[in-house]
């Protein structure tokens, strides 16, 4: 089955083919393209490269470029490359194996372009620049496989979409060229068979991981908060002791600034040294490379991540994980927990660790639902982003002139855009070409030219150029280098020559003062300024930041959670797995309140700092919660009841108003029926859907990604995105970004079918709760960061009761009396 | 709903618009400030190809407000056009649109600035540094040599930015002390610029008024520490 040689070297490292392994193999030879399914740990890397591996060494004279793999982490291609390294070099083979991401260096780069390694390791959005460039075509002429990695993570978002159409585009350069796809298990691997193969689904290899993973929750001795994310010293104080009593554990976190905070605060109290290392996107790659070394050889005994280490390859010798704060969603909890442990014949274990009262409530849901082998992932998706294909437009004609009626065939290929319709991709076409707008302009500055042939090419060199600088599908904050200059000393390091520490998104550090503290890579550090795009930091002594810096990262909570912490909150008889303390905070709901029934829509109406506030736990997720929100502010917008804003949870939703709500009001907010243009039109207006528009206007190519400093020429270089939105929405309400922005929010924020059932549902039974003031359960909505302000004749009010309260009105009147 | 702001300044009655205009009733007087027409232009020289609107949309909004005023004369208090030669690049039913706004007052006043010191003479109207008017003074940056002058001026393009009931608000404004009005910017495609900042604080010192100029202008005092 496989070459001797091969079979004598996993017998030096005491290894055995799985049986899947041996099935890849096998399908390897029959099969076109095939789909990998199979749990953390299962050794799927090396069943993907296995057979490209044997295809190598049994065609010696094989020139160029065999094999692509695409994976969705930088990180994950270094670590692929050692891997492949150790048998390719043990063995002797004569097979050339090179990584290409935007940590590749330019020299590289262009050499692998014209002397391609065997084996390329990338990403989808290097991939995507490769693409752009003419030479492709003879590059990708010899492939024969794309290896497409951590699939599950991919296909339910915007660069699946993207990596679709690269496949489709890979199609037409190496049409022999096959597609194998790995993934972890998901709840519905027949879709995922479709996503992946051309033309028909691909043959599909699934190992079931019968064991289910060990999983217990730790409480904290003293009271849970209500709010907050963060543990106590309490709760530190067990995850110590966890570590120790553990060989090697991974503490997952949920964000970078719990990251840093959690692993300062367990080295304060490290009174037995264990060697705890720390790894996030922010670090430098020399960081998180020295930590993944780190790990691979077992010089660490704990290391503090956010989810940059969810996917990767499997380190054999992690045998805990534990996961801070909520879950939000069983699949991708247990897939964390599946990088313990990599035997597949026994459990993985995990501990959970929730850091506040709603968490707790998350955390023993997910429990439950883990030993009911539950999963809940996304489908894959099956209306692909406008603004990806736009921007896929302009890539293929970066390398060479396309044809409307060719590329549409091509495009169609692609699950995500195979029901895409002649017209839409017409749109999106002349989109690339003119903007698309229903105005006639711009007749000389058109983006693409028609040749004689009537194919279209780029206007000029530097359109080609702003179009590689802004490749990608995730738009990134703007990041600034985070340079450690100063000495210990106090002096500045010669020659400006500083320690590169990381990144940080420029938003963070804007309204920081020299001197200010603030804590980074592990350390807390002194703000000193700005210097040539760089922040300039020195390292302090202080042992308190004086700045939190908070960043992003935030992960949706799945239905089916959601709906079980309902239903675990309606079964009283399960509270007794509780803590005490939890207990008591559910019995003073019920007292304050009233605990939701499961029947039924929880409301409840109280007053606070003078605002009427309305608050509705629906359970219905963090998307959906926002939607209602909107749909009832409009409506008590409707009814003069002037709403200011809302927030909201994974649980529920909170709405403040300046003044009371009537029972009839009451009775009209939950109706079902809403006309989907009435919603559309308040919506658009929101700036939930400007927030969106942003990141559509960057990929689609409308406007350039702000790079950090462009500001320092004086020059504008980009542009406001909420100046153009408010201008299409009012000239040009069907343009195609507008079209495709409305899909997106669509797609990861609401689902307008599922809200309008979900008020069909509920709309006669809801329970309204007047109380007298805030209650247990609406405290951490209210809390919530995110408020949505609603701009109508409420905020107007406001101002005006805001400069009423102020004194510029009666000195106003006195100064007027001249 | 007001949605005017009545103001004294050099002895003169000025109304502050919800519009983002000014209105000076006494000498039937509109006056609006930084529209940068032909904004959208450069930006699609370089493959940004911004939504060809803003320039309807400016002139459009300028004429419902000339109507409801019933204005005699208008005054643009500079970078009207956001190039010298922005006008020349425009197509031919914008430029017509342009003149024949321009020549449906008595009066039409282009004050320069510095995004459009020099303007073509196929534009209709008046081009000028600046003006007095009485005991007024229109300049597209203030004069700050001649504090003691009731200036009117363009070219900040002011924003009131605050944090009110844990929202956060951004309007544009108009700024005013006792000598100086600094207008908000009238154009559709222009941003604005935080009164707070430093640039602002030069003009008008660490105390002044502001009003909104999107809705319902109400005079709200904004008071600075210089850092």
């Amino acid at each position: 089955m496989i070459p001797k040689i091969f079979q004598e070297w996993f017998d030096t490292k005491g290894w055995h083919l799985r049986q899947h392994q041996l099935d890849m193999l096998r399908a390897y030879q029959t099969e076109k393209d095939i789909l990998l399914l199979a749990p953390t740990g299962a050794g799927k890397t090396l069943a993907g490269f296995l057979p490209v591996l044997k295809d190598l060494y049994e065609s010696p004279d094989f020139k160029g470029l065999h094999t692509i793999y695409i994976s969705p982490l930088k990180a994950l291609t270094n670590d692929i490359a050692r891997n492949l390294q150790h048998p390719i070099n043990e063995m002797g083979l004569p097979i050339k194996v090179e990584s290409r991401t935007s940590d590749t260096s330019t020299y590289k780069k262009a050499r692998q372009k014209h002397t391609p390694p065997h084996i390329l390791l990338t990403t989808p959005e290097s991939l995507a620049l490769l693409l752009t460039y003419p030479e492709a075509k003879t590059l990708f002429k010899s492939l024969q496989t794309i290896i497409i990695d951590e699939i599950h993570s991919l296909a339910s978002n915007k660069r699946g979409d993207q990596t679709t159409l690269i496949l489709a585009r890979l199609k037409i350069l190496a049409p022999n060229a096959r597609r194998i796809g790995l993934s972890a298990t998901v709840a519905d691997p027949q879709k995922m068979t479709t996503w992946l193969g051309y033309e028909k689904p691909a043959y599909l290899i699934h190992l079931k991981k019968d064991i289910k993973p060990l999983v217990k929750i730790i409480y904290s001795d003293i009271s849970l908060p209500l709010t907050g994310h963060y543990p106590s010293s309490d709760l530190i104080k067990k995850i110590y002791e966890t570590i120790q009593s553990n060989q090697m554990s991974i503490v997952f976190v949920n964000t970078r600034s719990q990251v840093e905070r959690l692993f300062k605060d367990l080295w304060v109290i490290n009174d037995s040294n264990v060697p705890i290392g720390i790894h996030h996107g922010s670090l430098t790659k020399d960081m998180r490379t020295k930590v993944e070394t780190a790990i691979t050889n077992q010089q660490l005994r704990a290391v503090v991540a956010t989810s940059s280490l969810d996917l990767g390859v499997d380190w054999g010798n992690v045998d805990l994980v534990i996961n801070l704060g909520a879950p939000k969603g069983i699949s991708r909890l247990v897939q964390r927990i599946g990088r313990s442990n990599h035997r597949l014949d026994s459990p993985s274990h995990a501990i959970l660790v929730p850091t506040n009262c709603f968490e707790a409530l998350e955390c023993q849901a997910a429990l439950q639902a883990i030993s009911a082998g539950i999963l809940d992932d996304p489908p894959p998706n099956s209306k692909g982003g406008l603004d990806v294909l736009a921007q896929h437009i302009m890539s293929c004609a970066c390398a060479s002139p396309i044809d409307v009626d060719s590329l549409y065939a091509e495009v169609i290929t692609a699950y995500p855009y195979s029901k895409l319709t002649k017209s839409l991709f017409q749109d999106t076409f002349n989109f690339v070409v003119n903007g698309g707008y229903v105005l006639e302009h711009y007749e000389q500055y058109h983006r693409l030219i028609k040749d004689d042939s009537g194919s279209f090419y780029p206007r000029n060199a530097q359109l080609k150029q702003r179009h590689r600088m802004n490749i990608g599908t995730i738009v990134e904050a703007e990041k600034l280098k985070v340079m450690l200059v100063y000495n210990k000393a106090g002096t500045k390091r010669k020659r400006g020559k500083g320690l590169h520490l990381g990144d940080i998104e420029e938003r963070l550090i804007l309204g920081m003062e020299p001197g200010d503290t603030f804590l980074f890579a592990g350390q807390i550090l002194q703000y000193q300024g700005i210097r040539d795009l760089k922040v300039e930091v020195s390292r302090s002594n202080n042992r308190e930041a004086k700045i939190p810096v908070f960043s992003g990262g935030r992960m949706p909570l799945s239905s089916y959670l959601a709906a079980s912490v309902k239903h675990l909150l309606t079964t009283p008889k399960k509270h007794m797995v509780f803590p005490l303390y939890l207990q008591k905070w559910l019995r003073a709901q019920a007292t304050f309140s009233q605990l939701p029934g499961e029947e039924e829509l929880l409301v409840e109406l109280f007053s606070h700092k003078g605002f009427n506030y309305i608050t509705a736990y629906t359970f219905e997720g963090r998307p959906t919660n926002q939607t209602l929100g909107f749909l009832l502010s409009q409506r008590l917008e409707n009814e003069g009841c002037h709403p200011l804003g809302f927030s909201v949870s994974d649980y529920g939703l909170s709405l403040w108003c300046l003044n009371s709500i009537p029972q009839s009001t009451l009775k009209k907010l939950w109706h079902p029926t809403f006309f989907k243009d009435e919603l559309n039109n308040w919506l658009d207006h929101s700036s939930m859907l400007k927030r969106f528009f942003r990141n559509t206007a960057v990929v689609s190519g409308l406007t350039e990604r702000k790079f950090p400093g462009q500001s320092k020429t004086g020059k504008q270089v980009t542009f406001s995105t909420d100046l153009i939105y408010e201008v299409l929405i009012k000239y040009d309400p069907n343009h195609l970004l507008l079209r495709s922005n409305r899909l997106d929010v669509e797609r990861d924020l609401i689902n307008l079918d599922r809200l309008k059932s979900f008020l069909e549902t509920y709309q006669d039974k809801i329970h309204y709760q007047t109380c007298e003031r805030l209650t247990p359960f609406s405290i951490p909505i209210i809390l919530e960061k995110t408020v949505e302000g609603i701009e109508g004749a409420g905020t107007d009010a406001l101002i005006a009761l805001k400069t009423v309260q102020e004194r510029s009105e009666l000195l106003y009147r006195e100064a007027t009396h001249e | 709903m007001n949605d005017s702001l009545e103001i004294s300044l050099g002895g003169e009655k000025l109304w502050l618009s919800s519009c983002r205009c000014l209105w000076w009733p006494v000498r039937e007087t509109l006056i609006v400030s930084d529209l940068h027409i032909g904004k959208g232009i450069d930006f699609s020289v370089r493959g940004a190809l911004l939504p060809p609107y803003d320039v309807q949309d400016t002139l459009s909004r300028l004429k419902r407000l000339i109507d409801k005023f019933k204005a005699k004369r208008v005054i643009s208090l500079g970078d009207n056009f956001h190039r010298s030669y922005s006008f020349g690049a425009l197509k031919e039913w914008e430029k017509k649109s342009v003149n024949d706004l321009v020549f449906s007052v008595s009066e039409w006043v282009w004050i320069l600035g510095n995004h459009d010191p020099d303007l073509p003479v196929e534009l209709g109207g008046t081009k000028i540094e600046n003006m007095s008017d009485g005991y007024l003074g229109f300049y597209h940056e203030p004069n700050l040599h001649n504090k003691d002058k009731f200036q009117i001026v363009g070219h900040y393009h002011p924003k009131y930015v605050t944090r009110i009931h844990r929202q956060r608000i951004s309007k544009p404004c108009f700024a005013w002390n006792q000598k100086t009005l600094i207008m908000p910017s009238f154009g559709s495609y222009t941003g604005g610029l935080n009164v707070a900042h430093s640039e602002i604080l030069k003009v008008l010192s660490h105390s002044f008024y502001i009003a909104t100029a999107d809705t319902e202008p109400k005079p709200i005092l904004i008071e600075q520490n210089f850092s």
